[in-house]
């Protein structure tokens, strides 16, 4: 088999990649439990593991910029390396999603939550679900799967403009709660933008697979 | 700007109109030329054609197989050969060969891996001055040298006088051969760990074998055509005969070595030599045996050259794979 | 998709599909964690690499060592006090501009340079610890394990088996059944034995360049060498058969260690682990020195010496 040397690294590489996806999922699977049943003790420990997650990511850049160096990939190959880096930062990105939920719940204290959580946790579900799918389709360049993936945003937005809404309206009618329920918004925004990312995925996909770059967004107006 | 680019191309346009008259010019002296080489090229082949169409054409008409298998009759006999001068000319240009290759080679191998040194430069240059030296010279020299000391002449006096003539025409050819074989052939044999007299010997002799072979050839054919350095020292012999010299040895249960110095110490005729003297005699039949015997030197000398390039190609193609 | 990633992908989805928490890393590091912060990443230079480099004595082993070695052709001095190790089992590549002195170097670890007249050294060049410029030391034996393969394919005029075969025989190996096995195992070694397992008494010369190359190859492997040289391997072939003498070079480093001279850059940086550059000095005297020794990944992402950075994004000059 030509390249083997090159081919073997490159596996290594996605390999880390998943790792990573696997990392980040848990940790924002994590940090929203954490919030839902308010353990404030998983909550430090998953805001301090982002440490791990940036380390991971670093690892997975500098041995990417080395194959590049090292292997001189082209055409496919330097695609993919190239949109490893990107999907790379993505993971960071959403790892520090999992991580401001955790210092939202940390920042409630001992607080309660303004109502027991029931969308927000959806958000999490429907959100990682699509990354989960969204990285496998990455790693196989599979852009079919990766064009309908960023469809399911909009039950994302849908769910998120419930919260907005109903937080809302608990504020206008009891303006004492304003401040713990306004830190349930930002988690929901956050996982609102974890959707996004998600999306930013699935195009990095289409364009390994294929060499175009393509906004698979556009099709509805964002709320927000 | 367009004013600009339009200029240019039409200078370009003037440009290619003046090359397409001068490229017509150029065709006619370029097949002016031509003529004219393949004009010179035929006066130079003119000679060749002539001579060998010549000797063909006279001695083709005396040739028979009995030329070649009989001895020669006394003078007013009909028909008759030239069977002893054949096989002098084998046995001496056998053993001037036997004598000059072994040295010349190592002479080669020397002073293509020490041509800087004193004994590099003057093999070069006494190979030169050898191969310039008149072969009647090298006949009177082996003459006072082997004849004088032996009191006869003799086959090995004739043979000796050939080696001395084909001497430097090996060691020459063999040191180009040797130079021109790569260097990085000799250090991948000794990068193994070989010493260097194993990879002249298994690897830089057999690289180069083709031209050292095609090198010992021409000496060889140039050495059987020579006359003047036997008129001294083999002399000629027109009762030389192999096999009654062969045939009486085995009868008296000679030894090989006592065949072999009754083969050596007599005095032998060549083809050259018998072409010399019997173009002298004043008998019409003698005349027209030399014309044969010419041809059948110039036979014996093209089989030798043709047999040599049919091997080194059978040679070539098995190394090449082809 | 690889077999590997498959199994991976479906343990990935097992391990993600139980909602229990904690998961798959273990969180327990709250303590440790805010060091952490503080610790810097080096960026570009992953730390397990620079350790792997200066390897405790157990880890690693130095195959041969250069040591302030110096070397004159005359009055003219080629190289002057290089020293580096190199590490066994690892592909070590030697790049520089022409007349770097690079071939010189790596000449100089089987004794080749002895060919030429008026040459003197100083330092030592250890092979396993001995110095293998010691008076009294075996040039032959010195060759015998350190092979060597050379620019342009250089097959002898002989058959197949005869070329692989030369080395042994030199060796004193006569019996018929033991050199058979050894020239099937170097061919196999030498990624070739497939192509002409049926034409071993045809002519090497007959092969094709990169053919031809594999045999040199195999031809150095049949000694069985600890060290193998190769001074510009695929210089001389295209980028196919480039690639074939690339991979071998991967399949052999498990054992034997290499050591391989390259003007192609890119070349250097795929194959090799560790990578040495080299420059002349100064324009007047050209005497090569050894400018900076280092993993591979480090050489060409971040080298630490200006000169080897401008060489290697081609600035050089």
């Amino acid at each position: 088999m030509p390249r083997e040397t090159f081919e073997r690294e490159l596996q290594e590489l996605k390999y880390e990649l998943l790792i990573l996806g696997s990392i980040v999922e848990q940790a924002v699977r994590g940090a929203v439990e954490a919030l839902k049943l308010r353990d404030l003790d998983s909550a430090r420990r998953i805001y301090a593991g982002d440490q791990i997650i940036n380390e991971k990511r670093y690892e997975i850049e500098q041995n990417c910029l080395i194959l590049i160096a090292t292997q001189q990939p082209m055409a496919r190959d330097l695609r993919m390396l190239a949109a490893i880096l990107e999907v790379n930062t993505e993971l960071e990105r959403i790892g520090d999603y999992a991580k401001g939920i955790c210092k939202i719940n940390l920042m409630l204290g001992s607080e309660p939550l303004v109502k027991p959580l029931i969308d927000i946790p959806k958000m999490a579900d429907l959100g990682l679900d699509m990354l989960h799918r969204a990285l496998g389709a990455f790693i196989a360049g599979d852009a079919d799967t990766a064009r309908t993936i960023p469809n399911e945003d909009d039950q994302v937005d849908e769910l998120y403009n419930r919260v907005y809404n109903d937080l809302l309206k608990m504020m206008f009618t009891n303006p004492e709660i304003i401040p713990r329920a306004n830190f349930l918004i930002w988690a929901a925004h956050n996982l609102e933008r974890l959707a996004d990312r998600v999306t930013n995925i699935c195009e990095r996909t289409v364009f390994l697979a294929t060499g175009e770059i393509i906004e698979l967004d556009m099709a509805e107006g964002k709320v927000i | 700007m367009t004013q600009f680019s339009q200029s240019r191309l039409d200078s370009i346009d003037i440009a290619f109109y003046h090359t397409r008259l001068s490229y017509n010019r150029r065709k006619i002296t370029n097949q002016i030329m031509l003529i004219f080489t393949g004009i010179l090229t035929s006066l130079a082949l003119l000679p060749l054609v002539w001579i060998i169409s010549y000797v063909v054409y006279k001695g083709g008409q005396y040739l028979s197989l009995d030329f070649f298998t009989q001895m020669p009759k006394p003078l007013g006999m009909e028909g008759g050969g030239v069977l002893h001068a054949i096989e002098g000319t084998i046995i001496l240009t056998v053993l001037g060969g036997v004598i000059a290759i072994p040295p010349a080679l190592l002479a080669a191998i020397y002073a293509a891996y020490h041509s800087n040194t004193i004994l590099g430069i003057a093999v070069r240059f006494g190979t030169d001055v050898l191969s310039g030296v008149p072969s009647i010279i090298v006949g009177l020299f082996v003459y006072a040298l082997v004849v004088k000391n032996q009191g006869h002449y003799s086959a090995l006096a004739g043979g000796i006088a050939l080696a001395i003539i084909i001497f430097p025409t090996i060691v020459r050819t063999t040191e180009e051969m040797i130079k021109l074989t790569p260097r990085t052939l000799r250090e991948g044999s000794l990068a193994l760990g070989a010493p260097e007299w194993k990879t002249t010997l298994s690897v830089t002799l057999v690289a180069a074998a083709n031209g050292i072979v095609t090198g010992i050839l021409l000496g060889l054919a140039r050495a059987s055509g020579e006359t003047a350095p036997l008129l001294f020292t083999a002399l000629g012999n027109e009762n030389y005969e192999i096999g009654k010299i062969i045939s009486s040895g085995v009868a008296n249960r000679q030894g090989l070595l006592a065949i072999l110095n009754r083969i050596f110490e007599q005095p032998v005729d060549s083809l050259p030599l018998t072409l010399w003297k019997y173009a002298q005699q004043p008998y019409p039949e003698r005349i027209s045996q030399s014309w044969a015997a010419a041809l059948v030197l110039m036979i014996l000398i093209l089989v030798l050259n043709i047999a040599t390039r049919i091997w080194l190609q059978r040679r070539m193609s098995r190394l090449q794979g082809r | 998709m690889d077999m590997f990633l498959d199994t991976f992908l479906l343990d990935f989805q097992n391990r993600n599909s139980h909602h229990n928490f904690p998961s798959l890393i273990d969180y327990s590091v709250t303590e440790t964690a805010e060091e952490d912060k503080t610790k810097k990443v080096s960026f570009l230079v992953p730390a397990s690499q620079i350790d792997s480099f200066t390897p405790s004595p157990q880890d690693t082993k130095y195959k041969a060592s250069i040591l302030n070695f110096s070397l004159f052709y005359g009055k003219f001095q080629a190289l002057r006090n290089i020293s580096m190790d190199i590490m066994a089992n690892k592909i070590t590549a030697i790049i520089g501009p022409s007349g770097c002195g690079k071939s010189t170097l790596l000449r100089s670890l089987n004794r080749m340079n002895d060919l030429v007249p008026n040459i003197r050294i100083q330092g030592q060049i250890l092979l396993e610890g001995e110095n293998i410029y010691a008076p009294g030391v075996d040039i032959v034996g010195v060759r015998r394990r350190v092979g060597m393969v050379f620019q342009r394919p250089n097959p002898f005029p002989k058959s197949i088996y005869d070329n692989i075969a030369y080395g042994p025989r030199l060796y004193g190996m006569r019996r018929r059944a033991l050199l058979d096995e050894i020239v099937e195992r170097s061919l196999q070694q030498a990624a070739l034995w497939d192509e002409v397992k049926d034409k071993l008494h045809h002519s090497g010369m007959a092969l094709s360049g990169g053919q031809q190359q594999r045999l040199c190859i195999a031809r150095a492997l049949a000694v069985q060498p600890e060290m193998i040289l190769m001074d510009e391997p695929a210089s001389a072939l295209d980028p196919v058969a480039t690639l074939k003498i690339e991979e071998l070079m991967q399949s052999l480093k498990s054992e034997y260690t290499i050591v391989i001279v390259t003007h192609n850059m890119q070349q250097a940086a795929r194959v090799s682990d560790y990578t040495a550059f080299m420059m002349i000095d100064n324009p007047q005297n050209r005497t090569g020195v050894l400018v900076e020794y280092g993993p591979t990944a480090q050489v060409f992402t971040n080298p630490q010496n200006k000169q080897t950075e401008d060489y290697v994004t081609g600035r050089f000059g």
